[in-house]
């Protein structure tokens, strides 16, 4: 004999009766634990699987967006590195089946060539789509419905390299189309869900033959994407692939040109985009090249006040020539001295347009002092160093003008074509550089030409001497680490495992409760061995030990059955997030993925809240005398609280309660529900007080003598009363939490028409593929899209778009780049817009949104951001700095400068318009809209604008659906909140029915007089149940009435969410499970002869 | 005077209980008794005269309100937990009215489960071997490897009486050892206690309602409100 042997014939011995029940109670509790950690994992893995599924084997990438470089920038690379490359040419576009009934207006279309599936996991059996022919990815296939040999209309949008928003750029962009046949479907993992952005969900793809694609977009030989594998060579690192863009990056890249003179032997530089970006400058003056910079620009009107010449070019003069003149000055060619009838010291006036922020042409007028009078053949010498004006310079006549600003063809003279005929574009006047810089410089550029005058400049020497200076970033190329980046998002996301233990918080309380009840049920039963170990001369610490390690063995097995339980589990809840819970996550494509550190860590977790509450028993056993513990029926304590104490407390609980109804409105809001919240809480305590004084005070009134089975199970309650405010304070919390924070959803209606809303009190959202350039505000932008011009109530708030990241919760992966708006900030400061939760500026605390045109500083951008998407989004608050880089490679500290409660902007962060244009100037047009349209004009809004923007790939829904998309994350997470609650609630009522067996236990000689008193054992078994009953009954109808009161505000919210049915069967079924419970239970227990109790007694 | 040394000895023993924080409830009042070794003495009393109480106090299961409680000479009220669990272990051996038999253990082990509490695998061999000795000697030779619920209940009991004797204690203190027992089974069992305290010399306190068992001791004291009286 010795202890190891005792302990087994224990164990042996309980197997059936203890161990079995034990195990089994420890299963559920580890297994729901264990469950809810193995989500975490497998909602981790799934995003790093989905990370992989999209990148396939690419490491790093080069997205540039709106710019555009050298398609055999990939080569050159290729050639030197000898790494695996894809040129991809990567636009937006619509698919459209059926003649236009079934579309997908935001669809991904990628121009490859084979070497994009060298990139692709597997290798598949892809190459270069032929002509007319596209592969699809699975997503597009489901969307459209579409088979292999199928066809369907691909629409893109015409490129231009002059970005949308410069002056002179045209408003109407072309759309061209082709029908296309479906060569292949391309699956998730032979990278047909490609994408750069770090998301979950699949974006619609489109494979298309790279030359048929940029051809097509009228771009030849360009792209915007470079794909590198750095992961097949090691030895390449960063560095070096950063060293090898740079060493093949030339001026083409760069949209510039350089071009000799034939007859004067200069070498001219310009820029596809007309205007010479900033940056140009300052590399010129680094480089130390000999230089004349140029700007030239088309006006309205050169006139006097009895003559004008329409629609000329202006340039300016070099600065080394040998007319100087003033900024007040010009220089005119003699064709307009004639036409003008001007000379020498006569006036002169310039009517131009310039364009604004949000691309509205602004006509202005500079007067000038005619300085000279230079002849035809010295003007034409400028006409070299004109830049191609869109719709301009390569036009055959001027009648075939077509720029971007509106142009009266009626003022067109005969001589006026003459001129153009015999001269071109050669410009009429010339003014300073500075004065014309002035006058015309633009985010876009300074400088139209660069005249390199210096005949040992050979143009290898000048573009080498300039490149040497800068680097691809400068002009919007980057190679990003997108593997890298992709993989952190991924791992840094919604933490599942956390989320799911909170979620599951009620099922594991109640499993854990309940093997709780179940130890110190069995610790209990054995009270006797307890006290003989004790009289036997056993130290406490030794009967623990004993105990310990013979329930121990019960918790490892229970442990290790769980950890397969919690598999199902996982498996269960990878299900419900992959269907109905699909809210939550908005992928179906999770994976079950076991972490052995994860599994040790439940079963460690587990297995020490099994050891503490069997050791909580054991020592609460142990410092009971011995002499004691083999008594029954005696309980170890018997204290109470003062009644008086009680009844005040009451009293002054429900005076608080009174206070509460009748001083908040329900209907207020989110103030209401944290009132309403306590209230209820104030009532849920109250309830309990009272319940304890009447089962306390049964008994002591005279005329309280017990006269039927049902008082005399009152009084039992009484006299175990801490059991008894125990059960019924465990069901009624459980039921108030469950219902209160289950049931309390957010309405998807909920004043949305108010400004102070989420949306702004705007009706309508909408986002277009390809930019808008009207001003839909004005009468021609209506007319566009189809709104009655007349109507003056009509606001569309446009905003511009830089699409990096999502932030919003519909994104399970954490971002560090939000995609950026641009907003008009006073717009929404004179509407006074949406709701701030912080401000970093206190003085703006009145008009925050006027902080975003505050100036902080140099490369210092004021930001605001809904709090959901910096607290759970980015992790981040009001004051942090994000770190972004501009289209000109500059680094740019986005200071966040304030919050807003949940709105329509979730996933985005928000700065002025201004900041915006000067830091991503090619980033043109409205992609974002909020429209406040009048009850009257919604019919024509909702059938107009779709249609008439169908072509932009425009995506509308109601402002409020597009807030009701976030809350859906949310209202998903309490239903998983409730339905696991009531899970856990069912799963506690199972412990009612052992507190049953306890009790019984504990009572059995006192049970027994009742049978030797005659009572039958019916009414014995009647008087158990009746006890218990009372406490299951007491305890819901305090639980739910304390909730009802707290969900108040929720019953006053228009469009609130309440799932009534979840929470009737919730209420129904929990006293309904509870009194099966009770009855099996009693059943069970009192099916053993009660007699022998009397004797042992 | 006794040649005995002293074994046991209460000195102004006093026990009070506390109920509801009202009522003083006093059981024992000033008691004064000598225990020598090899003594036999039988407690009487009516039901709640504190007879029990007196026992587990002696037995170290319970510790007086007021008062010493002296064995071999040294005052035990001040014992750590742990000291007096060894003197329970090694000098005491209880038998309650129930024989409280682990049903999960066989004869023999249930025997032997006092040695695990302080004895090493030698002591173990030991009382093993006295254990079979001892259930030879009671009759229970035949039922060493048995359950316990094979056994009837005189059985049963003195399978009980075997484990008190296992540590060879030098005091046996049973509560109503035979109150569960029919006649027969019961005059056999005190016959038993009285022949192993002549065998072993070990000092028996027996509680009890029966003045033929009373009889059989060499002291008899009677309790009753709280006052104990030597009545023999």
């Amino acid at each position: 004999m010795n202890f190891f042997k005792l302990i087994v014939n224990n164990f042996k011995y309980f197997l059936h009766s203890q161990h079995i029940p034990m195990a089994l109670g420890t299963m559920i509790t580890s297994g729901v634990l264990i469950g809810a950690l193995i989500v975490g994992d497998s909602v981790k893995e799934s995003l790093v699987n989905i990370t992989y599924n999209r990148l396939g084997n690419v490491t790093h990438a080069i997205d540039s967006g709106d710019r555009y470089f050298r398609y055999q920038l990939a080569d050159e690379i290729e050639n030197e590195l000898e790494i695996p490359i894809a040129p991809v040419l990567k636009l937006n576009g619509f698919a459209i089946k059926d003649g236009g009934e079934q579309r997908v207006n935001q669809a991904q279309i990628l121009g490859i060539d084979k070497r994009f599936w060298n990139l692709a996991p597997n290798y598949p059996n892809f190459s270069e789509p032929a002509q007319n022919t596209v592969l699809i990815n699975e997503k597009l296939a489901n969307q459209l419905d579409l088979h292999i040999d199928d066809e369907f209309l691909l629409r893109v949008k015409s490129i231009d390299y002059f970005p949308v928003d410069a002056p002179f750029a045209l408003d109407i962009q072309h759309t061209a189309s082709i029908r296309v046949k479906v060569a292949g479907i391309v699956s998730d993992n032979q990278l047909g869900r490609f994408n750069l952005q770090a998301n979950q969900t699949s974006p619609f793809n489109i494979f298309v033959n790279y030359n048929q694609l940029a051809t097509l977009v009228d771009i030849p030989d360009k792209c915007n994407t470079l794909l590198f594998n750095l992961n097949l060579r090691n030895s390449i690192s960063f560095n070096e692939l950063s060293g090898s863009l740079k060493f093949n990056f030339n001026f083409a890249d760069a949209s510039l040109s350089l071009s000799r003179d034939s007859g004067s032997k200069e070498v001219i530089l310009k820029s596809d985009r007309i205007f010479l970006e900033p940056v140009i400058g300052d590399l010129l003056e680094q480089s130390g090249l000999e230089n004349q910079q140029y700007f030239t620009y088309f006006v309205n009107a050169l006139k006097t006040s009895t003559h004008s010449t329409p629609y000329s070019f202006v340039s300016s003069l070099d600065t080394d020539a040998s007319i100087k003149i003033k900024n007040d000055e010009i220089v005119i060619n003699s064709w307009l001295a004639r036409d003008l009838n001007v000379s020498k010291g006569d006036s002169l006036t310039l009517d131009y347009f310039i364009v604004g922020t949000n691309r509205d042409l602004i006509l202005e007028s500079s007067v000038f002092k005619i300085h000279s009078i230079i002849g035809m053949p010295q003007a034409q010498r400028a006409l070299k160093l004109l830049p191609d004006f869109p719709g301009l310079t390569e036009s055959e006549n001027c009648r075939d003008w077509d720029p971007g600003i509106p142009i009266d063809l009626d003022m067109i003279r005969d001589k006026d074509e003459v001129y153009w005929d015999e001269y071109h574009g050669t410009p009429k006047a010339f003014i300073n550089l500075d004065k014309a810089q002035e006058l015309w410089g633009n985010r876009f550029g300074n400088m139209t030409a660069v005249k390199f005058t210096n005949d040992k400049y050979t143009l290898s020497l000048i573009e080498n001497k300039i490149l040497d200076k800068s680097t691809p970033s400068l002009f919007g190329i980057n190679i990003k680490p997108v593997l890298d980046e992709g993989l952190a998002a991924s791992k840094n996301g919604v933490d599942f495992g956390e989320l799911f233990l909170s979620l599951s918080f009620f099922i594991i309380a109640a499993s854990l409760i309940l093997t709780g009840l179940l130890y110190v049920f069995s610790l209990e039963q054995r009270k006797g061995e307890t006290g003989l170990y004790l009289a036997l001369g056993y130290r406490p610490i030794q009967i623990k030990l004993l105990f310990f390690f013979e329930f121990f063995i019960t918790a490892v097995i229970g442990v290790l059955l769980g950890s397969g339980v919690g598999i199902l589990y996982d498996l269960f809840i990878l299900k419900a997030l992959g269907s109905i819970w699909i809210g939550a996550v908005g992928t179906s494509d999770l994976i079950l993925f076991l972490k052995p550190a994860t599994i040790l860590n439940g079963i460690g977790i587990s297995l020490l809240l099994v050891v503490i509450s069997i050791f909580i028993e054991l020592k609460r056993q142990t410092i009971v005398p011995a002499t004691r513990l083999q008594r029954r029926g005696q309980p170890y304590k018997i204290s109470k609280l003062n009644p008086k104490i009680i009844l005040y407390l009451s009293a002054a609980l429900f005076v608080g309660v009174i206070i509460i109804l009748f001083s908040s409105d329900p209907g207020r809001g989110k103030q209401a529900y944290g009132a309403f919240f306590g209230g209820g809480s104030m009532l849920l305590l109250m309830g309990h007080l009272l319940f304890y004084y009447f089962i306390t005070q049964k008994g002591k009134s005279p005329n309280s003598h017990v006269q039927s089975i049902f008082k005399l199970a009152f009084s039992n309650t009484g006299r175990t009363r801490s059991k008894s405010i125990a059960i019924t304070a465990i069901l009624a919390i459980g039921v108030f939490l469950v219902i209160t924070v289950g049931a309390n959803r957010h309405g998807t209606l909920v004043h949305s028409d108010l400004r102070s809303s989420g949306t702004g009190g705007f009706e309508y959202w909408f986002t277009t593929t390809s930019p808008v350039l009207q001003d839909l505000n004005s009468i021609d932008g209506k007319d566009y899209i189809g709104i009655d011009t007349r109507n003056d109530s009509v606001l569309f708030l446009t905003m511009r778009h830089n699409i990096i990241d999502d932030a919003s919760c519909l994104n399970l992966n954490m971002v560090k780049n939000p995609s950026i708006i641009g907003i008009n900030a006073n717009v929404l400061d004179s509407l006074q817009a949406f709701t701030f939760i912080k401000t970093l500026d206190r003085q703006h605390k009145t008009n925050p949104w006027l902080t975003l045109n505050k100036r902080y500083g140099d490369n210092i951008i004021p930001a605001v951001a809904d709090e959901t998407v910096l607290v759970w989004g980015l992790g981040k608050a009001v004051g942090d700095t994000l770190y972004y880089t501009s289209e000109n490679g500059q680094e740019l500290k986005v200071l966040i400068v304030g919050s807003l409660a949940g709105s329509v902007f979730q996933g985005n962060i928000l700065i002025s318009e201004d900041n915006f244009v000067s830091n991503y100037p090619s980033i043109g047009g409205y992609r974002i809209f909020l429209a406040d349209i009048p009850v009257s004009l919604t019919k024509q809004f909702e059938l107009n604008v779709p249609r008439l923007l169908m072509d932009h790939g425009i995506e509308w829904m109601p402002a409020y659906e597009r807030l009701a998309q976030f809350h859906t994350i949310e209202n998903t997470y309490l239903s998983i909140f409730l339905i696991l609650g009531a899970l856990g609630l069912l799963l506690g009522s199972i412990g009612l029915g052992i507190v049953i067996l306890r009790n019984i236990l504990e009572r059995r000689a006192e049970l027994a007089l009742f049978t030797a008193l005659g009572f039958t054992l019916d009414k014995i078994k009647k008087l158990v149940i009746i006890e218990h009953v009372i406490l299951l009954i007491s305890g819901l109808i305090i639980g739910t009435f304390s909730a009802l009161f707290a969900m108040m505000p929720v019953f006053f919210t228009p469009g609130s969410q309440v799932p009534y049915l979840t929470v009737i069967l919730i209420v129904l079924a929990l006293p309904l499970l509870g009194t099966l419970w009770i009855y099996l239970f009693t059943q069970r227990e009192l099916l053993k002869p009660l007699l022998p109790a009397l004797k042992n007694d | 005077m006794s040649v005995h040394p002293i074994l046991f000895e209460l000195r102004n023993v006093t026990k009070s209980y506390v109920i509801e924080k009202v009522t003083d409830y006093t059981v024992l009042k000033n008691i004064m008794l000598t225990l020598h070794s090899g003594q036999t003495v039988a407690i009487t009393g009516p039901s709640g005269s504190g007879k029990s109480t007196m026992l587990n106090i002696l037995g170290t299961l319970d510790k007086p309100s007021e008062g010493d409680v002296f064995f071999r000479d040294q005052n035990i009220t001040e014992l750590s937990t742990n000291d007096l669990a060894r003197i329970r272990n090694q000098d005491i051996g209880f038998i309650f009215q129930l024989h409280h038999l682990l049903p999960q253990c066989t004869v023999l082990e249930n025997v032997l489960i006092p040695v695990l509490a302080f004895g090493n695998s030698d002591d173990i061999d030991k009382a093993t071997h006295r254990a079979e000795v001892l259930l030879t000697r009671v009759g229970l030779g035949q039922h060493m490897n048995s359950m316990p619920g094979t056994l009837s209940g005189g059985e049963s009991q003195r399978v009980a009486v075997v484990r008190a004797l296992i540590n060879n204690p030098s005091i046996l203190l049973a509560d109503e050892p035979t109150g569960s027992l029919d006649q027969d089974n019961a005059k056999s069992l005190m016959e038993l206690l009285v022949d192993l305290n002549n065998e072993e010399n070990t000092t028996l306190v027996v509680v009890t309602h029966s003045n033929e068992l009373a009889k059989m001791m060499n002291s008899v004291y009677h309790l009753q409100n709280g006052q104990l009286e030597k009545q023999q």
